[in-house]
């Protein structure tokens, strides 16, 4: 109401376009052309007018005398008797040549994701092509801040890999109710998902999980992982990478869901989940044989991994090759002799700060003919750290300082699960 | 310009189907006349259908009327047929599906698209049209050359488009233009409005 009244007292001015100091900085760049013959189509000196009071006396000044010219040019000779105040005839190419929004797709794929987000924050039509562009395909969020309604927009595009790890959830901006039952109902194609890092809510997780059906890689280190969430990952059956390291809240319950459902698993990391030995014990029990690379690292202390969940491993994957039991007191010599004349592949072993595995023990390991890498940090006293090298001649020892199990970001971090994050 | 007099514009002179190649007339809807060889045809993928579905000899050619393209005017279609030329024999990019494209454009090509944005747009919609695949990548990566590092309001003002509360209102306007029995209602309104604001005072 306020505007109205606020333009009472000027019923004509004219219209200093107000667009036309930008000009400078906008056609700064020389390179790019600007089309000149089209700036013509705007009215440089139109008049505007408003309807609220001396409506009669408008009414009498004929404004057409003054567009006339220019709707010759117009086939549609749409008359104005009036101009409102923000009725200028701005002839929007895109619609005056009729570009198909497949064209508009075309066009807006040559351009970097960030271009991408300018030009769809330009108009609804715009908006709507680079929703559906496929330029979002490979994603990266990574450590930037963003909000619950981006992750819903998120998965409501055509992503296949999205990089969340790191993400900063601002929580005080919870989404509209609306959209997150909205987005329970939808479904996603992602394919690879990295949430490392990301600390999301139980909530949030729910938004980014729950659409998700397809998806082959996941990280959710450092998540919460109730039984929620590991319905949400069940569904995903193709899994074949899961990361569930440092996530706390597993239940027997959810690992029987996970581990039930995702039957091709070919990597899994459970380091420091609070894995204790009914878990490990389903965990164990359904695991298939199409399993790799195993991470068990840090279950419960004196309720965790124990030398009789090794003797079921090797009875379930004969094929393992890489194995990792790091920081599992429990361990003990008869394990070590497990691996030692069971799992025929065994390329890479961990038992960095096993202190229930004896020293003399370890040392046979160098006569497992398949055996590369032994990294046992900690197990061994400095002093005699000399001999032991001279004992395992033929190993690598301590030559990993991580364990990169399912881990979706290995050495350099353009890349995520060997797909490249970088934009050209 | 009138039937009678419309001159036959060569696009390629120095090529005068001396030779055994075929080559057909198209006209634009401006009666403009153009002829074009049979291998620069092959790039837009409709016009090849046609000549294929028409099945032509060389002499038909020249007895029969030329093939009338109705939606495109002489100037676009001057440029489509000088690309094609230009270009002819090469192969046809398919689409993979990888984004984002990685489109070059050549010399050639940056010359010819040195027009106006009308006709830019204008030969953009010709391209998919005639459905000339690399000719679409080539001038759809020029528009989007223009958009790159610009805010949003520098992006209305490179393209002149409007933002979407002035598309809507010079809907309303256009419509009110056609009834103006709304335009009257809409005054009542905005007059009713006005007494209300002003009972405020």
């Amino acid at each position: 109401m306020s505007r109205i009244i606020g333009r009472l007292p000027s019923s004509t001015l004219l219209d200093n376009d107000d667009c036309e100091d930008e000009d400078g900085s906008v056609f700064a760049d020389e390179t790019i052309s600007v089309f000149p013959s089209s700036f013509e189509l705007i009215p440089r000196k139109c008049t505007k007018t408003s309807i609220s009071r001396n409506s009669a006396r408008l009414k009498s000044i004929n404004l057409n005398e003054h567009v006339k010219s220019e709707q010759k040019k117009e086939k549609d000779g749409i008359s104005l008797p009036i101009r409102r105040k923000d009725a200028r005839i701005i002839q929007n190419p895109f619609q005056k040549y009729r570009v198909p929004d497949e064209v508009v797709d075309v066009i807006f794929s040559n351009l970097r994701k960030r271009d991408l987000l300018s030009v769809m924050r330009v108009c609804k039509q715009f908006y709507a092509v680079g929703h559906e562009s496929k330029r979002w395909a490979i994603t990266d969020v990574m450590d930037r801040p963003i909000t619950e309604l981006t992750l819903v927009t998120l998965m409501r595009r055509r992503i296949k890999v999205l990089r969340l790890a790191g993400a900063k959830l601002d929580t005080t901006l919870p989404v509209d109710p609306r959209f997150f039952s909205a987005c329970m109902l939808s479904t996603s194609r992602l394919e690879c998902l990295d949430l490392s890092r990301s600390n999301l809510s139980q909530r949030q997780l729910a938004i980014v999980l729950k659409p998700c059906r397809k998806l082959q890689f996941l990280s959710l280190e450092g998540n919460i992982l109730d039984n929620h969430v590991a319905g949400y990952v069940s569904e995903n059956k193709n899994l074949r990478q899961l990361d569930i390291s440092m996530t706390h809240g597993i239940t027997m319950d959810g690992a029987r869901m996970i581990f039930d459902k995702c039957k091709n698993l070919e990597q899994l990391n459970a380091s420091w989940c609070g894995l204790d030995r009914p878990i490990l014990g389903v965990l164990l029990d359904r695991i298939t044989d199409k399993i790799r690379k195993i991470n068990l690292a840090g279950s419960v202390r004196n309720f965790g991994l124990c030398n009789e969940h090794i003797d079921l491993l090797s009875s379930k994957v004969p094929d393992l090759v890489d194995i990792d039991i790091s920081d599992n007191v429990e361990i003990s010599d008869a394990a070590v002799a497990t691996l030692i004349s069971r799992f025929p592949k065994l390329i890479f072993i961990s038992l960095n700060r096993c202190y229930g595995v004896d020293p003399n023990i370890i040392v046979h390991l160098n006569g497992k003919p398949s055996l590369t890498y032994l990294n046992v940090h900690g197990c061994i006293t400095d002093n005699n750290m000399e001999m032991f090298f001279q004992m395992c001649d033929r190993l690598k020892i301590n030559s990993q300082v991580f364990n990169y199990t399912a881990k979706p970001t290995i050495g350099s971090a353009s890349k995520v699960w060997g797909y490249d994050m970088r934009e050209y | 310009m009138s039937v009678e007099n419309a001159p036959v514009v060569d696009v390629d002179e120095a090529a005068i189907p001396v030779e055994k190649k075929m080559y057909y007339r198209f006209e634009s809807n401006d009666k403009k006349e153009f002829r074009v060889s049979e291998l620069a045809i092959q790039q837009s993928e409709t016009l090849n259908r046609l000549v294929e579905a028409m099945g032509y000899t060389s002499e038909d050619v020249e007895n029969k009327p030329a093939i009338a393209i109705e939606n495109i005017d002489g100037k676009t279609l001057k440029l489509v047929f000088q690309w094609c030329e230009h270009h002819k024999g090469e192969a046809i990019p398919v689409d993979d599906g990888s984004v984002p494209k990685i489109v070059e454009i050549p010399e050639f090509d940056a010359k010819l698209m040195d027009i106006d944005n009308g006709l830019l747009f204008k030969l953009i919609w010709a391209a998919d049209y005639l459905n000339i695949v690399q000719l679409l990548n080539v001038s759809c990566k020029k528009v989007a050359n223009m958009a790159q590092g610009k805010t949003p309001a520098q992006l209305r003002r490179v393209y002149l488009l409007p933002s979407d509360e002035e598309d809507e209102a010079a809907k309303r306007a256009a419509q009110e233009a056609q009834d103006p029995r709304a335009r009257e209602v809409e005054e009542e309104f905005e007059e009713r409005k006005r007494q209300g604001g002003n009972s405020f005072f």
